[in-house]
């Protein structure tokens, strides 16, 4: 899976399902919970011996729709440009005591990092210190070791630095289908000196 | 060198409350209600010096960044107190007001500020919601097939079972190289007693097999441990010398434990 696929999955149809994308319901649900991992429409299609990516989508809608309603502890969901069956947030209290693990933690200055990092796309190293006014070196490797930024290149200007984008990983670690999901950054005439 | 008040080790160390100097703008904005859209400096200047010394006073060390701010702070609030020369008014025009900018820069930071805040508020994987752990979706790998059912497998167990029975295999132990208190004599030897001298290189190189040098090279660093040799060297690289400080009949069993003591 390349890092850069955040394009957009195509709009499902409300309401009424196709009786062909009913038929795949359950064998998606089957292939989602076996790979575990994010899977795209497209391979999906291979799984399933080149079914339309237009009928497994409109599945897929469905499934997630019926999910909802239907009250369950796992939730489908679109990350990264791909599907995921992931637990309900409901339940994140239980899930951790069973598997016996401590919430992943991330500190202020990662995130505040990750976002000039996500809205601001490609930077430097330089430009992030810019706008935090410190140092950032010691995140950045960090946010890099775990997979949330990559290099992509190298910006032609003096000393040749390093220009990071987020990965598929920082899509997944926020369950953001793709960048243009983002959260909307406030213009700046509407900050609020108080907020 | 005499001690610099830029010692690393007493100003890099970054405080937990505030990420950089822009941070700590940000709440003295906050907290003294300042207008970000009117800045006015010499406020926020002496706000600022006042946390930063204290700050000190605590003893907390301060990264060279909040520095850097303090003083482009003084050097602004000199610029605000100090009469304006009188310039021209294109010029005017070109320069931006250094108010402005520092405005300009805590409006840009406190905006991914929110950003981060929100992306955390967000459903978060590790924390709010988990998956199961990704399986590799990968050709290589085939999914195991089996010819056998349960009964099957219970042929194969009673087949292990047979076999169980067989006798023990015979296992033949063959020479187990040079032994240690052995080595430890023949040292012990060669030196022939208390204050007797030999050179360790040439003492080893006279073993024929490269297991008994082995062995007697950890001997010597054995006994040399404790002080029944010494070993000495003239000087860099020169050859060293050993002196025997105990007779050749030492009782080894000190060494017992790892030493068989050869008849």
């Amino acid at each position: 899976m390349s890092d850069d696929e955040t394009g957009t999955l195509l709009p499902f149809p409300e309401g009424g399902v196709d009786p062909r994308a009913e038929e795949l319901i359950p064998v998606l649900e089957a292939l989602l919970f076996a790979a575990g991992g994010p899977v795209k429409v497209r391979e999906l299609c291979e799984a399933l011996d080149g079914a339309e990516p237009r009928v497994v989508q409109g599945a897929l809608g469905a499934m997630k729709r019926r999910m909802a309603d239907a009250n369950r502890g796992i939730e489908l969901v679109q990350v990264s440009g791909a599907w995921q069956l992931r637990t309900d947030p409901r339940f994140a209290g239980p899930v951790l005591t069973l598997l016996g693990t401590r919430p992943a933690r991330l500190s202020r200055a990662a995130l505040e990092v990750l976002s000039v990092v996500a809205y601001q796309q490609p930077v430097t190293r330089g430009d992030v210190e810019k706008l935090r006014g410190v140092d950032c070196g010691g995140v950045m490797r960090v946010l890099a070791e775990k997979g949330l930024i990559r290099v992509s290149g190298r910006r032609d200007q003096p000393g040749r630095p390093h220009e990071y984008r987020t990965t598929a990983g920082f899509l997944q670690l926020f369950g953001l289908p793709g960048l243009d999901h983002l959260p909307t950054l406030r213009e700046r005439q509407d900050l609020d000196p108080d907020a | 060198m005499a001690e610099s008040p830029f010692d690393l080790q007493t100003w890099s160390i970054h405080t937990d409350v505030f990420d950089g100097p822009l941070d700590l703008l940000l709440y003295l904005v906050r907290r003294d209600g300042i207008d970000l859209q009117n800045l006015k400096i010499a406020p926020i200047a002496d706000a600022y010096l006042a946390f930063t010394d204290q700050m000190r006073i605590i003893h907390l060390g301060i990264a060279g960044e909040y520095l850097v701010m303090a003083a482009t702070l003084v050097y602004l609030k000199s610029l605000e107190l100090l009469p304006r020369r009188p310039t021209s008014v294109e010029e005017e025009e070109e320069v931006e007001d250094p108010r402005e900018a520092l405005a300009k820069r805590l409006i840009e930071y406190q905006r991914y500020r929110e950003a981060a805040q929100q992306l955390s508020e967000g459903t978060v994987l590790g924390r709010d919601t988990f998956e199961r752990s990704p399986e590799e979706i990968d050709d290589a790998r085939r999914p195991v097939t089996t010819d056998v059912d349960a009964f099957g497998l219970l042929e194969v167990f009673y087949e292990l079972l047979t076999k169980s029975d067989a006798p023990d295999p015979q296992i033949e132990v063959g020479h187990s190289g040079p032994d240690f208190g052995t080595c430890c004599r023949r040292v012990l030897v060669i030196l022939g007693g208390v204050g007797g001298k030999a050179e360790l290189g040439p003492m080893l190189l006279g073993l024929p097999e490269v297991a008994d040098r082995v062995v007697t090279f950890v001997a010597v660093l054995e006994m040399a441990r404790l002080q029944w040799l010494k070993l000495a060297q003239k000087h860099h690289l020169s050859a060293v010398t050993i002196t025997s400080g105990v007779p050749p009949n030492q009782d080894l069993s000190v060494l017992t434990g790892r030493v068989a003591e050869a008849s």
